[in-house]
Order: structure tokens, then C-alpha cells, then sequence
């Protein structure tokens, strides 16, 4: 709430500012156009939760007000390394040097739209934030969710094949839709996203394309809505042929989580079945199991190494599926040990040597007949299942379906409003 | 009634069978992982994943690994058993023992042990020997080479295992033949050799090397490497051509029969 409050003085400030500057330069006023757009919220995106360091560069004017004075930064000032020393934030290279008391609140402000900063040397437009007490850290940045989603759409589905475009403008409809509903239920007060998995992924202006920049303008202000209320939607990579379906609780009468199944399928045809991980085939052995259980379930080093070298058997037993097949849940016994894993957790126990997680939950597993402690995981799809099948989209996109078509199959009780011009 | 009931299910309980072995060995083809191999993509993706789930699951593995211990033992290039040692020096200096056994071991005559045999007391041995007479015939060896004061002592020794040879990679059953069909590929032969060992030693290396799976098969007294899995002779030749530039002149294209 305070920093709701502080945000809202500083958009004044900054509003004030460039009014200011337009007035002293109006040269700048044909070329350049104000930052505010009309009608279009502004989102927050956390970058970063726990800042230690950083470095910072800017391209075009940006000005920091503190409470002694304003200070401007642009290219010339080189780069910024930003820390965080005990007490202190630090920012400074041999041109400059800031050393801020905690808790702090600041704002880095574009003079115009299209100036840039740099944060770890991934380009943003819009606000930086820095927010820092004892119990946060943390990096945010603030723009119109139009720019939001620029940085989002890229990496989410490729965007290079003029071929995918109705996926891409399904995909980006999806992507505004999943930010509006962070805008409306805020889950904390200083910002709406995360940059990363945890949300959608966000780079920036990292990534462009001619394409990307098509499907935000002609879906501009288009979200998906539920009885014209915001809606959480989901969506991923590739269901391999088979989505999870989830109904509602209003829909199911009190049931609250009713988990069907539907094929993605169209034309007598598996919608996804050119995506990469439509199916896959991993091996793993029972130590590499072990060493995930190790991790998961902070498991006592000194015992974990005692069954590593005096032996030990591993049972892994599918539990239960869901309809669609994927595994509810696995549970597996070292020696006496019992371990129940379900949902997320059922991907992390099977990771790869290098730590990477098992593409999805849709799979069966296989003994190898030869090695004891070898086994093969067959699976289909990448990702959870829910909601739009990214792959699926880019099918129907091949065979000429238009977005209306792709959203319409994927979130057949959803429709779509526009939320501003 | 019954009766029919039950002749279905053994029925398709064998299907079962032959197929989760189907897969498995074309699973099992595929030795580049996680890579699949064609035919597997393509088994894979013709099937609704919903039928293939039913048709191969294994609801409940149990895996088993032996431990390090017993790998580590696995891995000693020896057995440990009864014999005889040359016991040349028993003193409570732990360097005077090891002064001691690197003067004999300069000699290059056999192993030489420093053995703690309690505290403070170094033993010195020399030579592992499951018999006494060997280890009367090596006393002498020792003194010609002016060692003197040795003794022939029980112990604990040393035995060098049998060289290990690896078996051939196993061909399918007849049964998993007949379902999958017999099959050509192509390969390259790179190599023949009378000795198994050195054969299943390059296998290794070779298959690492340029990332192909690669076979021992044995025609004859002949151990053969063949190098890759192809569909067309195509491919081969690709590989070939890397070989070639790799400076292994002496291979060849061959067709094989599964
Ligand atoms: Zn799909």
C-alpha cells in the first residue's frame, strides 16, 4: 500500500517533469511521443527477488529523484554496477557513486517511451524499481502491458514462421489475458509477475519480430473472458494428444477440482504432432533417482551415502493416473524408505544427471532387461496439459485455422472482449 | 464360459508380452539417448499415447543398485586369497619401512607392501604367491639381488582376476524377429581382430568417438566392429567419409542382416 502510494507520487513527478521539459524543448515535442498511453494499465514485473548484483546502463534519459536532488542518466555515464552492501544499495562505476541507506524506494524514469535501460544487459523499456528493507530486494519493472507483452510472446512460441501467425495471435491474446488477471487479483502490493517460469517468461525488447509486433497491434486490447470477468487461463508447450481438462467449481457444483480429458485433436489429426516433444524416450538410473530424492526431500547426506555404497533397491510404483493418463501420483521405496510424490514434484524426482526435469507427467516407465538399475521413461508432451496447447495452436495455424478457431478449441467456454482501443 | 474368458486374457497377455519387448528392443536400438531412433519416432508417433500406455506400461519397477563397494570390488584387477609373501623387515619406524620398500622396489623383482601390523609395527613384503615352492624359488631371487634376511611368511595375497571378455551384444529372439520383422542396415566395418578383448575395448572407444553405436560380431576365430546403424547406404557413407578424415583408411560399408 505505501509503495502504491509512492508509485503514484512518482508517476506525478515524472508526468510533471516531462511536461516540464516539453516546455523547455519543444523541438523534441514532434519526434518523440509522451510516455502515458490512454485507456492501457501498467504492469509490474519482478525481475529480480533477491537483488546481491547487478549492473545497469541506459540508453536515452532516465532521471532518479532523490531527496536532495534529481539526477539524470543516459549512455554517456557508461555502465552502473548496482549492489547491495549490508546496509546499503550502491550504485557506481568510476563516473558515478550512490550509496543508498535501506530502506529505499526508487525510480528510474524514462524521459520518452522508447528509451532503455539495461538490467544484467537484457534491454527494458518503461520504469525501473528498486525496492529494498529487510525483508525485500527486490528489481521491478513498470510499463504499459501492451510493451509487457513484447518481451513475453517470443518466448513462449517461436516467431519466425509467418505460417504460425494465427497461433502467435492466439498466443498473445492468451499472454494479455493471463496479465490482466495478475492486474486485477495483485497477489502482493509491490508487483504482478514474475520475469521467469514462475510466470511467463519475460527478456524485454530482447527478442523481435515483424510478426510479434503484428499480432500485439491487431489484438490490441483482446483478452479471453469468462462471463466478461477476468480469468486465470493456462497454457503450454505440448499436451501429446491428450489436454487436461479442469472444471470449475461453479461448473461442478461443489466439486471443486473434476479432472477430465479431451483430445488435441482436429481433422482426424493430433494437433501437436509436430512439436518436438510430442513424444520422447529418457533413460535414468536408480542413482540418479536417488540423488533427486536427495534434493527433494532433504534427505541426510550421510545415509543417502551409505546406500550408495553398500547397495540398494529402488521401487517406483505409478499410483494412480488421471484420466487423460498422466501420472497422479508415483511413489517410491529405497530400501524401507517410502516417498509419495505427486503433481509438480512427480517431474522433479525423474530429472535428468544434469538436473533438468522430465518434460511431463504423461508417461510410463519401463525396466531395463538388461542393466538392474537402469530404467527407460516413454512419454508424450511438454508441459502440463492445461489450457492451450502452444504446438497444438501452431498445428491448427499450419492447416488455416484462424485464432477465433484456436482459442475457441482450446477455451471453449471463454470469448473474447476488448479491454481498450 | 469361463473357460473362453480366460484363453482371451492369456491370449492377450502374451500380445503384451511380444510387444513390451518390441519396444523395448527398439528402445533399446536407439543406443544414442535421448535421442530415439527413427523407427522408434515413428512407432511412437503413430499410436494415440492413451493405447500405448495400456499396451507397455510397468506399473511397478524395482531397480537395484549394488552399491560402490561392490563395484569398487568388481573394479580391483584382483582377488584377494591365501598364499605366501616374502616378509623381508618388521620395524616401529614407519619410515625405515618405507626407505626399505622403496630400495626393493627399485629392484623391479615383484610387488612390495608396507603393512601396518599393528601400532607401531611396519611390516615389509614383497610378492604375492599362492604356493610355497614359488615363493622358495623367488627367497633365492631375493638373495642373489642381496637381500638376505627375508623370510617366507602365510598371507593374504593378491590373485590377478581372468581377463574379463565381455559377451556379444545379444541378438533378438526368434520371437522379437518375427515381430519386428527382419530387417537389413547398413554399417562400417572398421576393424577385425583373433583378440575379443582388444575388440570390445574399441568398441567402446570407437562408439564414443564419432557417437554411433557400435557392435562386436564374431565370424569364425574373427571379432568384428561394425560402426553405425543405417537405413540406406546414404548415411553409411557419411560416416565413412568422417572416417576417412579421421585418417582410418581401412573401413569399409558392409550390409548386415538382423
Ligand atoms: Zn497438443
Amino acid at each position: 500500500m505505501r509503495l502504491h502510494r509512492f508509485f503514484r507520487m512518482k508517476i506525478c513527478v515524472g508526468f510533471a517533469l516531462v511536461l516540464m521539459l516539453w516546455q523547455c524543448a519543444p523541438q523534441l515535442r514532434h519526434t518523440a511521443p509522451a510516455v502515458e498511453e490512454v485507456h492501457q494499465p501498467e504492469i509490474r514485473i519482478c525481475l529480480d527477488d533477491s537483488l546481491r548484483e547487478a549492473t545497469l546502463r541506459f540508453d536515452g534519459n532516465f532521471l532518479l529523484e532523490l531527496e536532495e536532488a534529481r539526477y539524470w542518466f543516459d549512455e554517456t555515464i557508461g555502465e552502473l554496477n548496482v549492489s547491495v552492501r549490508g546496509e546499503y544499495l550502491v550504485i557506481k562505476n568510476d563516473k558515478r557513486f550512490f550509496e543508498l541507506t535501506t530502506p529505499l524506494q526508487v525510480v528510474f524514469q524514462p524521459q520518452y517511451e522508447y528509451n532503455t535501460f539495461y538490467w544484467n544487459d537484457i534491454p527494458y523499456s518503461g520504469k525501473l524499481l528498486l525496492y529494498l528493507d529487510k525483508s525485500h530486494r527486490l528489481v521491478i519493472n513498470q510499463l504499459p502491458v501492451e510493451k509487457y507483452l513484447e518481451g513475453v510472446v517470443p518466448f513462449e512460441m517461436p516467431t519466425q514462421n509467418p505460417e504460425y501467425r494465427e497461433a502467435i495471435f492466439a498466443q498473445t491474446i492468451a499472454a494479455r489475458t493471463y496479465a490482466w488477471y495478475a492486474i486485477e487479483h495483485p497477489e502482493n502490493e509491490f508487483y504482478h509477475l514474475f520475469a521467469d517460469e514462475r510466470d511467463q517468461v519475460y527478456r524485454g525488447k530482447l527478442r523481435s519480430s515483424p510478426l510479434i509486433e503484428t499480432a500485439i497491434k491487431k489484438t490490441r486490447g483482446k483478452v479471453l473472458a469468462l462471463n466478461d470477468h477476468s480469468v486465470r487461463v493456462q497454457f503450454h508447450s505440448t499436451c501429446g494428444g491428450i489436454l487436461e481438462v479442469r472444471s470449475d467449481s461453479e461448473s461442478t457444483n461443489g466439486n471443486p477440482n473434476t479432472i477430465t480429458m479431451a483430445y488435441d485433436l482436429m481433422d482426424n489429426e493430433f494437433n501437436c504432432k509436430i512439436s518436438p516433444k510430442y513424444r520422447w524416450v529418457e533413460v535414468r538410473t536408480a542413482e540418479t533417482v536417488l540423488q533427486n530424492l536427495k534434493h527433494e526431500f532433504q534427505l541426510d547426506s550421510s545415509l543417502v551415502q551409505k546406500w550408495l555404497d553398500e547397495g540398494f533397491h529402488l521401487t517406483i510404483e505409478v499410483v494412480s493416473r488421471k484420466p487423460g493418463g498422466r501420472v497422479n501420483q508415483l511413489r517410491l521405496v529405497v530400501n524401507e524408505r517410502e516417498f509419495l510424490v505427486d503433481g509438480y514434484r512427480i517431474r522433479a524426482v525423474l530429472r535428468d544427471d544434469v538436473g533438468e526435469m522430465l518434460p511431463s507427467e504423461l508417461f510410463f516407465i519401463n525396466q531395463s532387461p538388461t542393466n538392474p538399475g537402469k530404467f527407460y521413461i516413454v512419454g508424450a508432451g511438454y508441459g502440463h496439459g492445461r489450457g492451450m496447447c502452444q504446438w497444438g495452436a501452431i498445428g491448427m495455424s499450419l492447416r488455416g485455422y484462424n485464432y477465433h478457431r484456436i482459442l475457441n478449441f482450446y477455451y471453449p467456454e471463454l470469448s473474447i472482449k476488448t479491454l481498450y482501443q | 464360459m469361463r473357460r473362453e474368458t480366460e484363453t482371451t486374457s492369456i491370449h492377450s497377455g502374451q500380445t503384451m508380452v511380444r510387444w513390451a519387448s518390441v519396444i523395448l528392443l527398439l528402445v533399446l536400438s536407439s543406443s544414442v539417448f535421448p535421442q530415439m531412433s527413427p523407427r522408434l519416432k515413428q512407432f511412437l508417433e503413430s499410436r494415440n499415447f492413451l493405447e500405448l500406455i495400456e499396451a507397455y506400461k510397468q506399473e511397478k519397477i524395482v531397480l537395484w543398485n549394488e552399491g560402490n563397494k561392490v563395484r569398487q570390488e568388481k573394479a580391483r584387477p584382483y582377488v584377494v586369497a591365501d598364499g605366501y609373501r616374502c616378509q623381508v623387515l618388521a620395524t616401529s619406524s614407519r619410515e625405515k619401512a618405507v626407505a626399505e620398500a622403496r630400495k626393493i622396489e627399485s629392484l623391479k623383482l615383484d610387488s612390495v607392501y608396507v603393512i601396518e601390523a599393528s601400532p607401531n609395527l611396519y611390516k615389509v613384503y614383497v610378492g604375492n604367491f599362492q604356493t610355497r615352492r614359488d615363493a622358495e624359488i623367488f627367497l633365492d631371487r631375493l638373495r642373489n639381488a642381496g637381500i638376505t634376511d627375508a623370510w617366507i611368511t602365510p598371507a593374504k595375497i593378491h590373485v590377478p582376476k581372468a581377463p574379463v571378455v565381455k559377451a556379444p551384444i545379444p541378438t533378438p529372439s526368434a520371437e522379437e524377429e518375427e515381430a519386428v520383422g527382419k530387417t537389413f542396415f547398413y554399417a562400417i566395418q572398421v576393424f577385425a581382430t583373433l583378440d575379443s578383448t582388444k575388440a570390445f575395448t574399441l568398441r567402446d572407444t570407437f562408439s564414443k568417438k564419432f557417437n554411433q553405436p557400435c557392435e562386436v560380431i564374431q565370424q569364425g576365430k574373427v571379432w568384428k566392429l561394425l560402426l553405425g546403424k543405417f537405413q540406406d547406404r546414404a548415411s553409411a557413407g557419411e560416416l565413412l567419409t568422417r572416417l576417412q578424415n579421421e585418417k582410418i583408411t581401412d573401413a569399409w560399408i558392409t550390409q548386415v542382416a538382423r
